[in-house]
């Protein structure tokens, strides 16, 4: 029999590759990314002065501001329209359709999901274009005389991201219904609760963890995205990552872009941390 | 607060299997029934079939001689245990008491009261502001228990409800559940394939096999005079010798086997089919062998003990018989008869006890 | 009544749906456009523009690189991942909980931020931006994916199984490749070709972290600058198509199993 050290080294020695892996590639990235949002740049040169004046400039820069609170209103918007629909519409799946189709039903609902992430927001270009579908299909019916400008407006940003996490939630609030025992709805309608009675006491509040693990994860991946702002929202409305990007493409100014990624980072840490102590106060 | 439950012709098919085949069976208002039967008797089938869960494909359930048919569980007047309990986990242990009551109007402070009361009943007072997680397999389906009554149900059923428990737990709860039946009245209908359990709490076992019922009645009928071969076989161990009748007089049954002659008090013979010469099989529980000369005894023969086990109560012996050696029967002989492997010895067996079924 | 409430389900079904698959079906009807603007009224149907994909060098060398990368990247990432849950499910290691944390923290993090960490610090050693470094990036993302997926189907039901082998004279290795690993075969090939998936189609890291040589999404981006086109369309379909494929493939070879023994229980 090995001792318990023995076993303990044999362990470390599979989970240790994993962990260099991490530290190399994730974590020192981070720390020098640290390091270079308390420099500065100035001309084409860097200046290692270690002072926080790139956090202080966001503050002071209206537009850096802004482009934070933009990020923030299109996430919230877009997380709650996405739940909005993607209730109902797992619900159905769950409930109405047989068990035979549920999972075909499922796959039709989360296919554009493997549509390249580039091309599905220029699809929606396509859609809600000047001379697009849309504006056509309207002007045909007589609801409007001059085509809507919808391209390059934070309506474009928010619908193509509505349809991406619309999608997402479908498949979190599903796996949510189909783990639920059968019981608990026999149970309720058992002791005389009606259809909508039993959705709103019983099944409504046990699904909950599943809409706050998809709502979490349209925040992460809705608030960090620069290419479905970037092709449907245009230049008019930055949001963070855009202006992040700016930084980085455009100025070359990696400081000011490390300070603002960090900032971010923090929004989401933020988040991660209030969902993270909401679903466990949920639990006890 | 209780009522007579009347299965009239009841089938169920799933496709091609047939599930429930043409049940007709009586159960009284305030009876403890028990379902009792292998997995895929058919039994859970016919709970949910009352419950309002399925609807069956042939028949009709009358509950206190009212038809059901198209009623949903809501608005029957069942409730259900279920076997997982399905209690509520985001709700308090009075919330989950108070639900059914709270759905059907009852103000707030009703429903608290009521729930308190029940949860007295089930010795789980303390418990009223936990949630179901911090509670313990017994408290969850005391919970269970409590929750189904709270509505006042003339019928309660229970799926399988001490399947999770350990087994000094479950014997407990037997206890309970049938005292607790006892304060309510209500009728319960209980379903196990346990049946040890059934034998502890029903006034009324009903077993059932292939979508069938094979016997139902009082516990002790139900065991020492068993309608069935499968119902023989189901209460308990048993020993089966096939058999030939051979004459038939106003007071004594004689039949052929392969350890000769065996007379029988007609009381023993279980099935009035039976016909000069026609074979059938001869039961004899392990515990009605004998050691030594008693009345109503009846010899079989001499037998060497093939093997001898200590069980607590009683030891275990298998006996092959000198006239036919293949044939082993089980008997079990009081705790301190003395009695050791290889050892030859005369086989008695109680001849009141006996019973002759068909094949 | 219950026809009104099946009429409200099946407007619903449609109208989601419909919203759904509206961006997919214009790209891919506008795929086969004859005249230059991917918009209506729809002139067809013309395989010109997959033609053109196919003759752009560019686009056909972004498409190798991409499924190399992809590939590749995941090989490893799956690699890593499978070693460390083996470690974590079948080693009691003090301090597993911030280990494991660290591991799949990459999860919770912005791409944009992954990629910016690996540009700065590439920068700053002086290591020069390649499919190689998009690779390393890809694998950092999707190494904790793997590591997630195949450590929740280690459960404690194959740790008997796992000592019945080492009870019959198997070492730790031949346990590990003869019985962990073809056990956990389903879950493995689920994590790696899911890896693929999201390598394949990840833009910003590998528009980061690329210099000459591009992948995919990155040169559909540089597409996208001469504005709407049904090249475009048709690049976008044939990538639609390709990720099908696999996601179809999965579902039918390795998911149909599981789904069937969950239809019998």
């Amino acid at each position: 029999m090995p001792s318990e050290a023995a076993r303990r080294r044999k362990g470390w020695a599979f989970v240790v590759p994993a962990l260099l892996w991490t530290l190399a590639f994730f974590i020192i990235p981070f720390v020098v990314m640290v390091m270079y949002s308390l420099w500065q740049r100035t001309g084409t040169s860097l200046v290692k002065a270690w002072n926080f004046d790139n956090y202080a400039s966001f503050f002071e820069k209206s537009h850096f501001v802004a482009g934070l609170i933009n990020s923030l209103e299109i996430t919230a918007l877009v997380t709650v329209i996405s739940i909005v629909l993607a209730y109902p519409l797992a619900w159905i799946i769950a409930e109405r359709i047989s068990p035979r189709w549920q999972r075909l039903a499922l796959l039709l609902a989360i296919l554009p999901f493997w549509t390249s992430y580039v091309v599905r927001s220029y699809a929606w270009l396509l859609v809600l274009s000047k001379n697009g579908y849309l504006n056509q299909t309207l002007i045909s019916l007589k609801v409007i005389d001059t085509p809507l400008e919808i391209a390059a407006t934070r309506v474009a940003t928010v619908t193509g991201f509505v349809h991406f996490f619309v999608m997402l939630l479908t498949l979190t609030i599903y796996a949510n219904l189909v783990q639920l025992s059968p019981n608990y709805r026999r149970a309720a309608a058992d002791l005389g609760a009606n259809g909508f009675q039993t959705f709103w006491h019983v099944i409504l509040p046990l699904t909950i963890p599943g809409v706050m693990v998809g709502a979490f994860l349209t925040f992460v991946l809705c608030i960090g995205d620069y290419i479905t702002p970037q092709i449907l929202g245009g230049n008019n409305e930055l949001v963070l990552p855009q202006i992040i990007m700016l930084q980085i493409t455009r100025r070359a100014d990696f400081p000011t872009a490390a300070a603002l990624s960090i900032i971010l980072m923090v929004v989401i840490s933020i988040a991660y941390i209030a969902c993270a102590r909401w679903l466990k106060m949920e639990r006890t | 607060m209780t009522a007579r439950v009347e299965f009239k012709q009841i089938g169920h098919h799933f496709g091609d299997f047939v599930a429930l085949n043409k049940i007709d069976l009586d159960i009284e208002a305030g009876e403890y029934a028990v379902l009792l039967g292998p997995s895929g008797c058919g039994k859970t089938t016919l709970l949910m079939i009352l419950a309002g869960f399925i609807p069956p494909t042939t028949g009709d359930v009358l509950i206190g001689g009212q038809s059901y048919q198209h009623v949903p569980p809501s608005k029957r007047p069942t409730t259900t245990m279920f076997q997982d309990y399905a209690l509520f986990p985001h709700m308090t242990v009075a919330a989950n008491v108070m639900f059914g009551p709270r759905m059907r109007g009852i103000s707030r402070q009703q429903a608290a009261n009521r729930a308190m009361e029940l949860l007295e009943m089930v010795n789980l007072a303390d418990a009223y502001r936990k949630k179901p997680h911090e509670l313990s397999g017994g408290q969850r389906q005391r919970v269970a228990l409590a929750r189904a009554l709270a509505v006042e149900p003339d019928v309660l059923l229970l799926d399988e409800p001490l399947g999770a428990l350990d087994l000094k737990l479950r014997k407990q709860m037997q206890d309970e559940l049938k005292a607790i039946q006892r304060k309510v009245g209500t009728t319960f209908i209980h379903v196990t394939h346990d049946q040890e359990e059934a034998m502890a709490i029903a006034d009324k076992i009903v077993v059932m096999n292939h979508g069938r019922v094979e016997d139902s009645g009082s516990a002790d009928r139900v065991y020492l005079r068993p309608a069935t071969r499968f119902t023989a076989e189901f209460m308990g161990e048993i020993n089966l010798i096939p058999v030939q009748l051979s004459s038939q007089n106003g007071s004594a049954v004689c039949f052929q086997s392969s350890f000769g002659a065996i007379d029988l008090p007609l009381t023993a013979l279980l099935t009035d089919t039976l016909r000069q010469g026609d074979t059938a099989q001869l039961g004899i529980r392990p515990e009605h062998f004998r050691l030594t000369d008693r009345r109503n005894a009846l010899s079989l023969g001499v037998a060497t003990v093939k093997s001898a086990a200590f069980f607590g109560a009683h030891i275990r012996a298998l006996l092959s018989m000198e006239a036919d050696p293949d044939r082993i029967l089980i008997a079990h002989f009081p705790q301190a008869s003395e009695i050791s492997e290889g050892e030859r010895i005369t086989v008695e067996i109680d001849r009141t006890s006996a019973f002759v079924i068909r094949n | 009544m219950h026809r009104l409430r099946s009429i409200g389900v099946i407007s619903y079904l449609l109208l989601v749906y419909g919203f759904i698959f509206l961006p997919v079906v214009t790209l891919v009807l506008f795929s086969f456009q004859e005249g230059r603007f991917p918009i209506p009224p729809f002139n067809g149907p013309s395989l010109k523009w997959y033609q053109a994909v196919f003759s752009d060098s560019k686009l056909t060398s972004a498409l190798f690189n991409s499924l190399v990368v992809a590939l590749l990247s995941s090989l490893v990432a799956c690699f890593l991942g499978f070693l460390a849950a083996y470690g974590f499910a079948r080693y009691r290691l003090p301090g597993a909980g911030p280990i494991k944390a660290a591991i799949t923290a990459p999860l919770t993090v912005s791409y944009l931020i992954i990629g910016f960490g690996l540009l700065v610090t590439f920068n700053m050693i002086g290591v020069s931006r390649s499919l190689l470094t998009v690779g390393v990036g890809h694998v950092v993302i999707n190494t904790p994916l793997c590591f997630a997926i195949i450590y929740a189907s280690m459960g404690d039901h194959q740790l008997n199984i796992e000592r019945a082998a080492r009870d019959l004279g198997a070492n730790d290795w031949q346990v590990m490749l003869r019985v962990t690993a073809p056990m956990l075969l389903p879950s493995i090939i689920a994590a790696y070709f899911l890896s693929v998936t999201f390598s394949w189609d990840e833009f910003i890291i590998a528009f980061l972290l690329s210099r000459f040589d591009v992948t995919l999404p990155v040169e559909i981006w540089s597409l996208l600058r001469s504005g709407l086109n049904p090249k475009t369309n048709a690049v976008g379909s044939v990538v639609f198509l390709i990720s099908v494929v696999i996601v179809l493939l999965l579902e039918f070879t390795i998911f149909r199993r599981g789904a069937l023994s969950d239809r019998k229980s």
